[in-house]
């Protein structure tokens, strides 16, 4: 067992359009990391990687000390993706699902499960085809958490729902963070919500980390004024017109 | 990490795992495969769509019979027709058994490790698994209409060890070398 959840060792992979370049970062347990960055960014990517969506990369990816390629069971059974293009038996109910994909975990508990449906007024008997974006977000939650994984993957989750349940989807993850000792790799646009919960962040931009850091040497760091080399990064993406204050 | 499976259904699993798990085993893919026919076995229970594919097999059943009276009544058991006949409702119900393990009903022709993308499986095993259930289900059903194949046989007065005696089988056996390489499409990110 490693303390480390996510280990990020020199990644590097290419499209003919698109690449990641040099991507090093960790995640230790018990932490959230907030990912920013612009669509296009590389953040998916990074997300695919770690499903073994894509492969073919250079460098290693470890969750809980786990290779990624190597011991996809294992790193399967510890981790949770949490996102809109999510597998499961759209045919099927959450009941369903969770029989069909639950017991393959080792430590599943449909109690959980079930609790967790309630609490977020999710119908057990509805096919997932007919939940909404949000419903579905808020299932996965559920499915993710019966299974007690260690590290959180979600990509986009809290765009697109309301108000209430993102105050509630925030306290859910700082109760994860609490009591499970599990970390979460949260992506969003939204950085009200990094700002009440995230540990650490990491800004990526074109393929490439800009910087990957704690909120607090952040912070401190804004306030003294930027390092020269972030400065000169943050200055050339305004040049190339990606972060106009103006437009946004 | 400990087992802590809860729920009910996951309990029958759990028992066959820890009986296979505490038992000294020279194989240990043998414990693990049996956890994983059990549940192959709960997910076809549980499929909505369960009933109407039983009700498939046994329709199929009801025109193997059906064929079988009428080719008692004509004497024409031992017709090559009766091969080919067999073959085809052999393909079809043993297409009604394995579909509800190897595909999903909303994209019939994906992978058959997508809904389990994120799912720790043991890719391998999981596939044996399917092999051994639609083995076993082909034996199962071949059977009585290997029966009836010979009774019908002594009625026509045809010799029953002869090739037309063991129609049946042979016909399970080519069908299920179709199910066979099916299965192995569906799961073609193995190969690749």
């Amino acid at each position: 067992m490693t303390e480390k959840a996510l280990e990020f060792q020199h990644v590097s992979f290419a499209w003919p359009d698109f690449s990641l370049t040099d991507v090093s970062f960790s995640l230790e347990r018990g932490y959230l990391m907030g990912l920013v960055g612009f669509n296009g960014a590389g953040k998916s990517t990074l997300f695919h990687l770690m499903e073994n969506k894509i492969r073919n990369y250079k460098g290693s990816i470890f969750i809980d000390g786990f290779d990624c390629r190597l011991q996809e069971p294992k790193v399967k059974d510890n981790t949770a993706f949490i996102s809109d293009d999510q597998s499961y038996f759209y045919e099927e109910t959450a009941d369903g699902n969770a029989d069909f994909l639950g017991p393959y975990y080792s430590d599943w508990d449909k109690e959980t499960f079930r609790h967790y449906l309630d609490r977020f007024e999710i119908s057990r008997t509805m096919k997932l085809k007919e939940y909404s974006r949000g419903t579905f977000i808020k299932f996965q939650l559920a499915f993710a958490i019966a299974h007690h994984p260690l590290l959180y993957v979600m990509d986009e989750p809290t765009a697109g729902l309301d108000p209430v349940f993102r105050y509630d989807f925030l306290r859910i993850l700082q109760e994860i963070l609490d009591k499970e000792n599990a970390s979460v790799l949260l992506s969003t646009h939204n950085t009200g919500d990094l700002d009440k919960i995230a540990d650490y962040i990491t800004l990526i931009d074109n393929g490439q980390i800009i910087f990957s850091k704690d909120v607090e040497t952040l912070s401190d760091e804004f306030q003294a004024g930027l390092k020269e080399r972030e400065r000169f990064q943050i200055r050339h993406l305004f040049q190339k017109g990606r972060w106009n204050v103006t437009e946004r | 990490m400990q087992k802590t499976f809860k729920s009910d259904t996951c309990q029958k699993i759990l028992k066959v795992y820890v009986r296979s798990t505490s038992m000294v085993c020279r194989n240990e893919e043998i414990m693990k495969i049996s956890v994983y026919l059990q549940l192959d076995k709960l997910h076809r229970k549980k499929l909505l769509t369960t009933d109407i594919r039983n009700l498939g097999i046994g329709v199929v059943g009801l025109i193997l019979f059906s064929g079988f009276i009428l080719n008692l009544g004509l004497c024409t058991i031992d017709k090559s027709p009766v091969f080919v006949f067999y073959l085809t409702c052999f393909i079809v119900a043993q297409s009604f058994y394995i579909s509800p393990l190897i595909t999903v009903y909303e994209e019939r022709y994906v992978s058959i490790f997508k809904k389990y993308k994120n799912v720790p499986i043991d890719k391998h095993l999981f596939l044996q698994s399917k092999y051994i259930l639609l083995t076993k289900f082909s034996l199962l059903f071949v059977l009585p209409v290997q029966l009836l194949h010979f009774a019908g046989l002594v009625r026509t007065d045809t010799a029953l060890i002869s090739v037309t005696g063991f129609w049946p089988i042979l016909a399970m056996a080519a069908s299920l070398l179709v199910q066979l390489v099916f299965v192995r499409i569906m799961a073609r990110e193995l190969w690749r």
